[in-house]
């Protein structure tokens, strides 16, 4: 991969394609873990990669790529949440459902339900405690690299982890999301 | 003993291993004997794991790295200024041009006064500086904030 990160500091746009297909979901997933939509999510990875394109010239060690995208990614995502798209309304189409698994119908709503509902209890954190949940859970950053990676004190990263972790289990306790 | 209090503050740093090993075989023991804390325990694993597959189920649309990647070739990439503006700066460069040309012999004379102004006041600030050494330490404190927020800016710029 570093090759390819080479070569991409080097302006070369087909090595830049091949990181782009590389960490495309794992980007995807940590803005959708920030902005709430897929819709929304595939957008801002997009300006993500863009913005990284733009500005790889400036990294300073292959090793540091993905936390410098990761980086941008949160950035983006967070100065999303603060404008105004915010208050915009969702589209139809871009209402979250889960994929069918083949299970009985019953079973298939109750899953849509629940994902509904995991989705109206993320929406109550801030996007600040949704990006330390996600780097925490999904992309599983120890504290350290947390607090480095969105510039916060150590911590008001373990405040914040454990606030938005015991807000959703109460919720999902109280709702009963399965 | 650990009561369920103390359990219960602990859980989320047991979970991710960030425990000490004696304050890790106290949780350990106190959640083997104590069932509310057992529940809370199952309920915090069942969350995230909820969360988790919540987050990472979906897959990005195929379309996602063409897209991405057409925007890169499509040449937007780079380039900062949109050709309206430069058109609009070279007129406005070819006006300033002009209007040069005819001012200039009106301008001439109050430069010439301007310049002569300037070679009176040069020295001053080192009269000034001389006669008052603190705000010689004041003046280069400036300096030096001003070339450290410039470089912080600059480097901060590069990095997003």
């Amino acid at each position: 991969m570093n090759t390819f990160i080479t070569k991409a500091r080097d302006g070369d746009q087909k090595a830049f394609g091949r990181l782009v297909e590389h960490f495309q979901n794992r980007i995807l997933s940590v803005v959708y873990g920030i902005v709430g939509t897929r819709h929304d999510a595939e957008d801002i990875a997009q300006d993500t990669f863009i913005k990284a394109y733009q500005s790889i010239g400036g990294l300073k060690t292959e090793a540091a790529f993905y936390s410098w995208l990761v980086r941008i990614a949160i950035n983006t995502s967070l100065s999303y949440k603060k404008s105004d798209h915010e208050s915009q309304m969702v589209p139809l189409d871009a209402i979250e459902e889960p994929v069918y698994q083949g299970e009985p119908p019953d079973a298939y709503m109750e899953k849509q339900a629940g994902v509904e509902r995991l989705n109206v209890l993320l929406a109550e954190l801030s996007p600040e405690h949704r990006a330390v949940l996600v780097l925490r859970e999904i992309e599983e950053l120890s504290y350290e690299d947390i607090a480095a990676v969105l510039g916060i004190p150590l911590g008001t990263v373990k405040s914040r982890i454990n606030h938005a972790r015991e807000k959703l289990r109460l919720a999902v306790k109280e709702k009963g999301v399965r | 003993m650990m009561n369920c209090h103390e359990c219960s503050s602990l859980l989320y740093d047991y979970r991710d291993n960030d425990l000490d090993i004696e304050v890790r075989c106290r949780v350990e023991n106190h959640l083997s004997t104590c069932v509310d804390c057992q529940i809370e325990w199952k309920e915090i694993q069942e969350t995230m794991a909820l969360y988790h597959t919540h987050i990472t189920a979906g897959t990005p649309d195929k379309d996602l790295c063409a897209r991405i990647m057409a925007e890169l070739a499509n040449n937007r990439v780079g380039i900062t200024v949109s050709i309206p503006l430069a058109v609009l700066g070279g007129l406005l460069l070819a006006l300033l041009a002009i209007g040069l040309v005819f001012l200039l012999p009106l301008l001439y004379p109050v430069f010439r006064v301007l310049v002569q102004l300037a070679i009176y006041l040069l020295p001053l600030p080192a009269i000034i500086l001389k006669a008052f050494p603190v705000m010689q330490f004041a003046s280069l404190s400036l300096l030096i904030v001003a070339l450290v927020t410039v470089a912080w800016a600059t480097r901060r710029a590069t990095l997003y």
